[in-house]
């Protein structure tokens, strides 16, 4: 009987999903969502199909990117891998991802289950399915009206990691609201770290900055970002723990290379600080699986970057689009932007639909300040007005140019005295910028095509 | 002309975009040639109130607070004087309610720092999302998110009345309080960049309160403004659209 629910869920799961394919959809909830009211057990079951390790992926900032990137290393060794790729990792989006990668019958086997998993979500998601590894990148403040605040993002934590206390964590270092779990759970761990100071960043969102054990600020001997640093609790005897796996002679300028344990040299074409601190998330779980790998530039070369982080269109001049959803996000990007000696126009689109959060208040703990000399700044979004005040107010333009839809403002900054042209939106706004900048782009190579024949027979 | 300016505790109370309410006094002073002196200090710090016009109160984490309101007691005598000789204080957020008498930490009552006749009481329900209020000096936009009900004594005015939103506690329709030139909100988003009558308001009074003949500010452009606080006017609090 259970295993005919079952395959009655899995049935109209794939089902809505081609539907939704054909509509064109992107999103990949609502099929799960109608599989788990058919078959509660459904994930239960399903899970029972991966031979080797569930790895889950939590955390503010880097969940997507840590996620394809430990699927992909795994891929490589032909390895069957079920992963929610595209970002769906609420309890439906999971149940979707484990339904579209089985058979009608739900026995086909999978090696390993990789999986990013909401925050706020996980505690759901692990009554479903046990992981055997949990990874967590970071702890940002992030859509404050949802999680509420940072204390209460730790709790829900805890109680999501408390349902799986066989689960080895993966825990950046770095960050004390992560290594938090090193000491609030029995859970054997192991760490992620960047070992030495890197150029001095911008300044940063003092959140999170006191110990999530007492209360009492906390010292740092170095930080990169945000609260990420080398800390010590100035009351109680909280401390950066060794990492296991560290990163040292860093370069990004602004492809990242580095020194892992003191031993491989690992060069990319992977642009960012931050992304660091996925690729020693992914390492770290990596190495747990095949220990002492000695090739990763070479793995790392193979890792597409997905969707719109630093995805750049060709134009006249290029145009590179981001996803930056929070302070910690933003003010990497701006780095970015900054570290590239190239004369720059930016478009920011913020959006404030639920699923980015309806208060845009962070705007104003984002170093937009830092954002100088750029040719033209563009507003757009739902709260382009509040994002054009907030340039504004941050004294880098008086009068920005302000339209709902950030492809049209770039496509026209594309005039300006400018070599590249960054636009950086949040969640809402990424999936239609992409569309509309790849279709802006195909037709100008095509026009550029008719430019170059007209050119020929005119000869 | 000079305007001093204590942030207090900016390091706890900036969760949200808080810093933003200082940038805009900042700039709308220094584009009339005003200088505003702004002085953070820290719970190490001593609060000495002497020469100061404005104080400025950011939204903090809840269980921040009896620290915070154990520091504010220790000058309890330097606010009071400072409340009575006309200083300006704003509040928002979490410590609006933490001017009255009484306020939640948690669930649990906690005496506050009395410098108007308010009293909040906690709830299970969370009062949040975009809200506008219409006060005297005209409608003022911002996002509430509180667990607190807060009820005004005699000797309060509202800053105003709800347009849209929750406000005080959700059924009076007040937003806010006014004692002297005491100013507790639960608007944030954050308050000032989206609301210069507020801004312009907040600093002639700090200025009026040491230069009696002080004529006025001079106007500034709000077009900006005006558009963003048309986007939250025109909001369908169900739909989450316009």
């Amino acid at each position: 009987m259970k295993r005919l629910r079952l395959s009655l869920s899995i049935l109209i799961c794939k089902t809505l999903i081609l539907i939704g394919k054909l509509l064109g959809k992107k999103g990949s909830s609502a099929p799960g969502k109608f599989a788990l009211k058919i078959c509660p057990d459904a994930m239960r079951l399903l899970s029972q199909n991966v031979s080797y390790e569930i790895i889950c992926v939590l955390g503010t900032n880097g969940k997507t990117t840590t996620n394809n990137m430990i699927a992909s290393l795994l891929e490589r060794n032909k390895t069957r891998v079920i992963c929610n790729r595209v970002g769906a990792n609420m309890l439906d989006g999971v149940a979707t991802a484990f339904i579209s990668s089985t058979n009608l019958f739900g026995t086909k086997k999978a090696d390993y289950a990789v999986l990013e998993i909401d925050e706020a979500s996980a505690k759901l998601v692990f009554d479903h399915i046990t992981p055997d590894i949990i990874v967590v990148t970071n702890l940002f403040r992030d859509q404050m009206d949802r999680y509420g605040e940072i204390e209460q993002t730790l709790a829900q934590l805890k109680l999501a990691i408390d349902k799986a206390p066989g689960a080895l964590l993966c825990l950046n270092a770095d960050d004390p609201m992560s290594s938090y779990f090193t000491k609030a759970t029995n859970n054997r761990t192991v760490t992620f770290g960047v070992s030495e100071q890197v150029a001095k960043l911008l300044s940063e969102t003092p959140e999170g900055r006191n110990c999530p054990l007492c209360s009492q600020p906390l010292t740092y001997a170095f930080y990169h970002y945000n609260q990420l640093g080398d800390y010590a609790c100035s009351h109680c005897d909280f401390i950066r723990p060794q990492p296991d796996y560290y990163a040292e002679e860093i370069v990004c300028e602004p492809k990242i290379s580095f020194r892992l344990n003191g031993k491989q040299l690992i060069e990319t074409d992977i642009f960012g600080f931050y992304n660091i601190y996925n690729m020693l998330a992914a390492i770290s779980v990596y190495e747990l699986l095949e220990p002492n790998t000695q090739n990763y530039t070479e793995l790392f070369g193979s890792y597409t970057p997905q969707t719109a982080r630093m995805e750049s269109f060709s134009f006249q001049k290029p145009v590179v689009l981001n996803l930056a959803k929070n302070p910690a996000g933003f003010n990497q990007a701006i780095s970015t932007i900054l570290s590239d000696p190239r004369k720059k126009a930016v478009v920011i689109g913020i959006n404030d639909m639920p699923s980015d959060g309806c208060d845009i208040s962070w705007l104003y703990d984002v170093d937009f300040e830092a954002l100088t000399d750029c040719t033209a700044y563009g507003a757009a979004g739902k709260r382009c007005h509040d994002m054009a005040l907030r340039l504004y107010y941050a004294d880098v333009c008086d009068t920005p140019q302000v339209n709902a839809d950030p492809v049209p403002l770039a496509l026209q900054f594309l005039e300006t005295d400018c070599q590249v042209v960054y636009v950086l939106v949040n969640y809402t706004l990424i999936f239609s910028a992409k569309d509309s900048l790849q279709k802006a782009e195909k037709a100008f190579q095509k026009s550029q095509k008719h430019k170059k024949k007209g050119e020929t027979s005119c000869k | 002309m000079q305007v001093k300016l204590i942030h207090l505790f900016p390091d706890l109370l900036n969760l949200s975009g808080d810093r933003g309410n200082i940038t805009v006094l900042k700039k709308r002073c220094r584009l009339r040639g005003i200088s505003l002196e702004v002085v953070p200090l820290t719970l190490e710090d001593s609060i000495s109130l002497a020469d100061a016009d404005m104080i400025y109160l950011g939204n903090g984490s809840e269980k921040d607070y009896p620290r915070i309101v154990t520091k504010l007691k220790e000058a309890e005598a330097e606010l009071l004087a400072f409340r009575e000789r006309g200083g300006v204080l704003l509040a928002v957020g979490n410590s609006y309610p933490m001017l009255g008498t009484s306020f939640p930490i948690t669930t649990e009552e906690h005496p506050g720092i009395g410098l108007m006749d308010i009293k909040t009481l906690p709830s299970d329900t969370r009062l949040t999302g975009n809200a506008s209020v219409n006060t005297p000096f005209g409608v003022l936009v911002g996002f509430e998110n509180h667990t607190g009900i807060t009820h005004l004594g005699a000797s309060v005015t509202p800053l105003g009345t709800m347009l849209s939103g929750f406000g005080n506690n959700g059924s009076d329709r007040t937003e806010g309080a006014i004692y002297k030139n005491i100013f507790g909100t639960y608007l944030t988003g954050p308050l000032l960049p989206n609301n210069p009558e507020l801004s312009d308001l907040l600093l002639e009074k700090a200025i009026r309160q040491k230069a009696n003949h002080f004529e006025g500010l001079s106007p500034l452009p709000s077009d900006m403004e005006n558009l963003a606080k048309g986007y939250l006017l025109n909001y369908d609090h169900r739909t989450h659209k316009r």
